[in-house]
This record gives structure tokens, sequence and C-alpha cells, in this order.
């Protein structure tokens, strides 16, 4: 079972790391193309909004079960304290209704997507692939939220981006 | 009176905008007075979705009324391609009108409209050529020209006609333009003026009855309509259909001939294209009319000729 | 409106009850438009909603920007920085101090994030501070007032945040932070200037510097220098749009690492993950700030905000002034980007209807969660510092930050005064 999950940790890491890599590279390519040689990518817009939706939702399993979610912790002294413990789970409880809501959605999204032909902008891809991926992604977030470790004093600089 | 029925609006142009100022505002207030108050509809302070989002919206019932751009969801809407070919005809009261009563005859019960209730539709009363630095009068004048453009219609026709088509939104046209990412960009002279291009785009080349056109629909969500009275519906019915696919091309024709009056005194240069450039025009239209025949069952329509006949037919007889 | 104003302190409790916020601005958004709406319709807009933000090409941006200062950041730059600005500025009195703001200013203009700028900088240049006597009160005020600098000088998250709520050009909001941003450099120099000059025990000179040294220290400087000059450039020049910037951005500060042989294989790989890591979490928290935004959409309360403002008599100054202190309230108690997400939606109709500037005020309400950022109680900063130098009391470095509020304070009326400050950057670029 272990060595399953580290299969998919490192396999979701791989896909991060080559889908922002291929953003930069496509930006990249995109206007030095333009500018210098007079020859855009056509549709490099809507491939950037593909690869975008790809990091965003293969990124969600993870960081929900590495509690990563951006969280006030301001009452951290207080909150951490053992009598809460139950409210922390029923906090990810909460979390993974969430989720499971929206994998819900999203797995309906996909038979509506087919029906009414719902495609990207420029390029014509069929969302329909898409909103199974992010059905699928966000089911694994669910599950990952109720069985993340419990929270304890985190380091704020990590914690908070702003 | 009392309102009996509140309904939602969606907009994603900002409330001075001519689409909502002079068409959507006054269809409201003639709402409300065709139903002495008791239907009242009140638009809600932001968009609930993207604009191409808007058709959804309005099916799932979301918000209850919304309006926007059937080239949003091309294959979804492919029953109204025929509409936004090229020269299906510059007057725009007369195409909206045309492909109002070409709606309802050929397409109102199309699976494609299923869950709403179509109020109106609308066009642009013909996209066109907009240079900022030439005039685009011959097919060497677009060779390798980069041209900002969206939808499948416009990416044929530019591919066609041996320029490069760069898709992007309207509203992107200036930074485009400014930082040289496109050389040209299509838009209907309305657009030239409301999106403040004319700074820019100063050479407009002129395709008579239009280069493209566009397609726009305001709709309701059906579920809503049906739980309005049938005497209510009747009237809502009377001050739109017809008469706000009227006022739709007319509030568009009143600003394209602004548009074109404002920046003739800013000294912009108009022309047409030459006889090969329109030939080669006429003849993108004729193969995508045939493609359209041929694949027309597939979209729920038999005979696309005869629809674009029964158009033709009505613009020609609308057109002043 | 009442169901808008419930929902909205339900979100803040929530949050602060420990439920990250973005499922709190979600939950509460479903609840409240089951409310105002039915549940059918909360649970329809939700992928609807997730999806605008995620297939946008303008929110694109985040990830990039994010990723740019990451390399930079992870290579040592901040360091070269501080070197070169120390050089210079070491014999002046308070030089140390000065030398630490400048560098916050200088990696602010690589890196979006204040906290990034603070927890970087307390390890950069404190322990040099406390090696030459500075008072702690000095050492960590300057670092924690400096990293606010982090958001305003380009790029900066919240403005690209800002830009996308309120559908302004992220590339203008950016130019429109420049001049504010080294007024802030500016004062707080002048500040800390001040405050040697009065308690001269708190910050002794520094050691010179040799000529020699002085100007080899500078070499370490120009990738840096180079890099902002074609980022802000270009934007100004219109020669690429901000989600592109973000994207030569980045590349160039990979090119540049891997030119210095800075960048090892693993160093890549945390760097790109580190950077999806940080953008997952934005992206969670906007997918709720957008659902939210929404729900005070349908429950009416922009609206009847905007009625209130106009029926109660104040003239456009006297509302923009009752915004602007909603704001500086909301600031001492919250986070700088939950303000954003959730405040700026809700106020902003009224703006518009006011005839303000969107550009303008983005640059303002920077300014404004800025001061939020090292007041008390909650002083996001000063606990990020606090994190980083565990032996400095929080109340020390409160109290050394009155001076840097002060200039804030001047910087905020200033900004307030004279849009054209902000704008006439925005102006000429046009
Ligand atoms: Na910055
Ligand atoms: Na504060």
């Amino acid at each position: 079972m272990k060595r399953i999950f580290k299969g998919i940790h490192q396999a979701t890491n791989l896909l991060l790391v080559v889908a922002l890599s291929a953003m930069v590279a496509l930006t990249f390519v995109d206007v030095v193309g333009r500018r210098l040689f007079n020859m855009p990518v056509f549709g490099a817009n809507d491939i950037t909004e593909h690869l975008m939706a790809v990091i965003v939702f293969a990124g969600l399993p993870l960081l929900t079960g590495q509690r990563g979610h951006l969280s006030i912790d301001l009452l951290d002294s207080w909150l951490l304290r053992p009598q809460w413990r139950a409210w922390h789970r029923a906090v990810d409880g909460l979390v993974a209704a969430v989720l499971a809501l929206i994998a819900w959605q999203y797995y309906l999204a996909i038979e509506e997507a087919e029906m009414i032909q719902e495609v990207s902008q420029a390029l014509n891809i069929p969302r329909a692939w898409m909103y199974a991926f992010m059905a699928f992604t966000t089911a694994i977030a669910a599950v990952a939220a109720l069985f993340v470790a419990p929270p304890r004093h985190p380091d704020p600089s990590e914690e908070f981006e702003s | 009176a009392r309102a009996e029925t509140r309904l939602t609006l969606s907009n994603w142009v900002p409330p001075t905008h001519f689409v909502y100022k002079d068409i959507l505002q006054p269809w409201i207030d003639a709402v409300a007075k065709a139903t002495e108050g008791r239907v009242v509809i009140s638009t809600l302070p932001k968009p609930v979705g993207s604009p191409p989002q808007h058709f959804e919206l309005a099916r799932k019932g979301v918000a209850d009324v919304t309006w926007g751009n059937f080239t949003y969801e091309p294959e979804r809407f492919k029953t109204m391609w025929f509409a936004e070919l090229p020269m299906m005809g510059a007057n725009c009261e007369a195409s909206s009108v045309a492909l109002w009563r070409t709606y309802e005859k050929y397409l109102a019960d199309n699976a494609a409209f299923k869950g709403v209730k179509m109020l109106g539709v609308g066009m642009l009363g013909g996209g066109q050529f907009n240079h900022p630095g030439k005039l685009v009068q011959s097919l060497e004048d677009l060779q390798g020209q980069k041209v900002r453009m969206g939808g499948p219609i416009q990416k044929r026709l530019i591919e066609a006609l041996g320029a490069v088509p760069v898709s992007a939104p309207a509203t992107k046209a200036y930074e485009m333009l400014e930082g040289g990412v496109i050389d040209a960009s299509l838009h209907g002279l309305e657009s030239v003026v409301n999106f403040r291009l004319d700074g820019k785009l100063k050479y407009h080349s002129i395709v008579p009855e239009g280069l493209y056109d566009g397609t726009f629909f305001i709709v309701m969500n059906q579920a809503k309509f049906n739980r309005i009275s049938p005497a209510d519906q009747q009237a809502i019915m009377k001050v739109s259909g017809e008469m706000l696919s009227r006022r739709w091309g007319q509030a568009f024709d009143q600003q394209s001939k602004a548009a074109e009056a404002k920046m003739r005194s800013e000294g912009h240069v108009f022309g047409q294209p030459d006889g090969p450039l329109l030939d080669k025009i006429r003849g993108v239209r004729g193969a995508m009319l045939k493609e359209l025949q041929a694949e027309g069952p597939s979209f729920g329509v038999a005979d696309v000729d005869s629809m674009v006949g029964f158009y033709e037919q009505q613009y020609a007889s609308l057109k002043p | 409106m009442t169901v808008g104003l419930v929902c909205l302190a339900a979100v803040l409790l929530l949050a602060f009850l420990r439920i990250p916020l973005g499922f709190a601005l979600l939950v509460v958004s479903i609840a409240g438009i089951s409310v105002v709406n039915s549940f059918d319709v909360a649970r329809m807009m939700i992928p609807m909603t997730l999806s605008e933000a995620v297939f946008s090409y303008e929110l694109a941006v985040v990830p990039l920007f994010i990723l740019m200062g990451n390399v930079l950041s992870r290579t040592g730059i901040s360091e070269d920085l501080f070197r070169a600005a120390n050089a210079f500025l070491s014999p002046v009195r308070g030089g140390l101090a000065l030398a630490t703001m400048v560098t916050c200013a200088g990696f602010s203009a690589v890196c979006g994030s204040s906290f990034a700028t603070a927890s970087t900088m307390a390890k950069v240049a404190y322990p040099s501070m406390k090696q030459y006597g500075y008072s702690d009160r000095l050492a960590s005020a300057t670092i924690a007032a400096g990293g606010t600098l982090g958001i305003l000088i380009p790029p900066s998250i919240i403005l690209m945040i800002y830009g996308i709520l309120t559908q302004q050009n992220i590339g203008e909001l950016f130019i429109a932070g420049v001049l504010p941003g080294l007024l802030g450099l500016a004062m707080y120099m002048a500040a800390i200037v001040l405050v040697a000059w009065r308690r001269p025990e708190q910050a002794p000179r520094g050691a010179p510097v040799p000529a020699r040294q002085r100007w080899q220290s500078l070499a370490g400087v120009w990738p840096f220098i180079a890099l902002f000059a074609l980022i802000i450039g270009g934007l100004y020049l219109g020669w690429f749009t901000a989600t592109e910037a973000g994207g030569i951005g980045a590349g160039v500060a990979l090119i540049i690492a891997l030119s210095q042989r800075r960048l090892s294989w693993r160093r890549f790989w945390e760097t790109m993950l580190d950077t999806a890591r940080t953008s997952v979490m934005l992206y969670t928290v906007l997918f709720g700030a957008m659902l939210f935004s929404q729900l005070i959409s349908f429950s009416g309360l922009a609206d009847a905000l905007l009625e209130l403002m106009q029926g109660s008599g104040l003239s456009r100054t006297g509302v923009l002034l009752a915004i602007l202190a909603v704001f500086l309230l909301l600031g001492c108690v919250m986070d700088s980007m939950a303000i954003i997400l959730i405040f700026v939606p809700l106020f902003s109709p009224t703006l518009v209807a006011q005839g303000f500037d969107l550009v303008w005020f983005g640059i303002v309400v920077v300014v404004l969660t800025e001061i939020g950022l090292i007041t008390p109680p909650v002083g996001m900063n000063v606990f990020v510092l606090k994190a980083n130098l565990p032996s400095v009391p929080v109340g020390t470095i409160f109290r050394g930050l009155v001076p840097f509020m002060a200039a804030d304070v001047i910087r905020l009326a200033v900004l307030v005064a004279f849009p054209s400050v902000s704008l006439i950057l925005v102006q000429w670029m046009k």
C-alpha cells in the first residue's frame, strides 16, 4: 500500500514539474518566436490554460495530503491544544465533503461537456477529458483529506504566501 | 402592482456599454411595462460566469436571463455557422430580424436550444479588415500578416487568404497591436470605436455585406419561463422575439454608423478589397456552405441550403 | 443583504477556527447561495466558477512570477544584493539598516511575496546587524517593514490577484506600483536615518569597505538588474503581457542560474515543486473567493452597500475615506490576502460608481494591507520574522515598527492626495 502511495506521489511530482516547465518553455518560445521570427504559436494561450488546470488539479491531492492549504493560524496556541482534536477531525471531514462535492460536480460535467460539445476557444480541445481528470484528482484529494495527519505548529513562513 | 416574478439577468459588459444601455435596459423596462410590473428583471452587479459560459448559465438557471455570443461555443452551435459566413448582410436590423425568422422556422425545435427560451437573436452587421498602417485590398496585402480573430470561421478565412490567425478576444486587441503581437484585427466598425482601437486602426477595408459576421442570443431559463402565467408569457414575447432582435440590429446599425462618421472625421482611410480578393472570400463562403449542407443532419438541420435560402430571401425583403 | 452579512461573519469565524480559508469561503458560499437561490444552483456554479479560474490565461501569471522569485532566491541572489548594498552604505550611521532596506527593495523587484522577502532578509541581514551591535528593535523592525515592499514593488502576487478580481490590466498595476514602491523605500530609509540620529546607540557605524571591493560587489548584482529591467521595460513598452512577462522572467532566471552553475538538478526539481505547491494553495483560496463574490452579488450586499454609500450624504471624498478606514481596520486583524479576496469585490462597485480609478485604488489598497502587515495585534510580517528570530519578543518588533508605520501613513496620504504618483507612469505608457 505504501509503495503505491509513494508511486502516485512520485508520478504526480513528475507531472507537476513537467507541466510547469512546459508552461515556461511555451511562453518563452511564443514571445521570442513572435518578436524575433514573426512566428507566434497558434493557441499558445489555450495550451497554457490546460497546463494550468493540470497543475492545479494534480497538485490538489498532494497539498491536501500534506495539510498545505492556507489556514489562519493566529489562534494556534489555543486551537492546537489536545481538547480541540475532535474539532480538527470535523474540519477535515468538512474539507473532504467539499472536495467530494466538487468531484461529483465535475463528474456530472463530463457527460454534459460531451452533450454540448464544449471545446476550448482556439484549439477546439474537448473539455470532457479535462473534466474527467479534474473529477478524478479531486476525489483522491477528498480521500486524502480524511487521512491527513493532525495539525501541528507550523513555520508561518511556509504556511503563508502574501 | 407587486412583482409576482423576479428574474435575475447576468450581463458581462459594463452597464454603460450600448448592448446594455440601448438593448437590454429598454427591453427590461418594456417587459415590466408589458406585464404591468408583474415580471421584474434585475441585473446582477457582476456577471455570474465568463462570457462563453452565459448560454449554459441560463440553461442551468444559475441566472434567469443571459445574453452572449454563439461564436464562443462553436461546436455546440453549428446550427448558427451559416449566419457567420462572409456576405450575410451589412444592414444589421435586416440581418438580425432575418435571423430571428430563420430561427423560428428552422431551429426553434433544434436540440441545441433545449432548456432555454430564446428571447431574441442578433448579428454584428458585418466584420471587416482593420489595419494600423495600410488598406487591405489584395491577397498580397494579407500575405504573412498576423490577424487577430475569434472562432473557427474567421480562422478558416484568414488561413485561406494567406494570413496568420492569432486567436484572442477583441478586448486584447489594443495591447496586442501595441506590442506588435498582431498586424491587423478583425472587427465590426462599431467595435473598433467601442474598444477604443480607433487611435490604432486607421485603415478599414470594407467587404460589401461583410467579411464575416457574429451571432448573438438573449435567452431565459425555460423552466423559469414556464412558471410565468400564459398571459404574461405572451406579453413578454410581444416585446421580445422579432421586436427585440430588431432593437438589437438597430442599436448595432446606429453604433456602426456613428463609428464610421467618427473615424472619417479623424481622417481614417476606407476602401474595398479588389476583385481577386473578393473572389477568394466568396470561394471560402461557397466551400463552407457545401460542407455545412453535408454535415447538416449531424446537427439537426436536414437542409441547410433551404435554410440559407430562406434567410437570404428574408434579408433581401427587409433590407431598405 | 442579511444573508450576505451573516455569511461574511461566518467566513471570518470559520477561518479563525482554522478551517482552511479557501474551504471556509467555499462552504459558506455554497450555503449562502443555497439560501438566496437553491442548492442546485450552488452546486452547478462550482465547476463553472472553478473552470473559469483554472482555464484563465490571465491567472497563469501567478505561478510564473512565483517561479521567477523562487529561482532567484534559491540561487543566492539576495546575499549578493546585500553584499553590494552594504559595501556602499556601511560607513554611514545606520548604514547596515539602510543597506538592509535597499536589499529588501531590490529583492522585492524579483519576488512577489512580502513574507518571502521578510524571511529571506531575516536570514541574510539580521546576523550582520547583530554582529555590529544594532538593537534588536531596529534590526527586526527594519526587516519586517522592508518585507512589505515585496507586494508593492512589482512583481506582486497581491496586485496580480487584485487585477484579476477587478479586471484591471496586471501590467498597468505593476507599472503603477513602481513609484509608490520607491517612495516607500525612500521614506523607510528616512525613518532609519531619523532613528539612527535620535538614538545613535541603536545603530552603530559599520567598518568601511575598501573601494576596490566595493566596485567588485556590484558584479553580483547585474543579473538581477537585467531581469528587472527586462520585465518592467517589456511591460512598459508593451512587448509582452503580464503573463508573458512572467514566463520570460522565469525562463531568463533559469538560464541565468544555469549559466552561473547555481542550479543543480535537485535544486531545479525542488524549486519547481515548491512553486507548484504555492500556486495550488493560492488557487484553492481563489476558488473560494470567486464563489464568495458571486454570493455577495446574489445576496444584494454589494448593491445595498452602494445604496448605503449613496444615501449617506457623504461626499465622494467622504466615501473614499470611509472605505480606507474600513480597510485600515481590517488590516489590523486580518491577513492581507484574505482582505483583498473578500473585501475588494464588495467595495469595488461603489468605487466604480464614484468614478475612482481602479488601478490607483489597487495601489492604495496594497499600501493599506502593507500597513496591516506590521500593525498589532495581527501583523503577519512580524510573526514571520518572529518565527525566523525566536529570541526577539514580538513586543520589541512592534515598538521598533512605530517610525515605519508613521512613514507608511504619510505615504498613504500622499498616494491618496496625489493619484498621479501612481498613475503617471501608466499614462506615459499609453
Ligand atoms: Na515584488
Ligand atoms: Na495588522
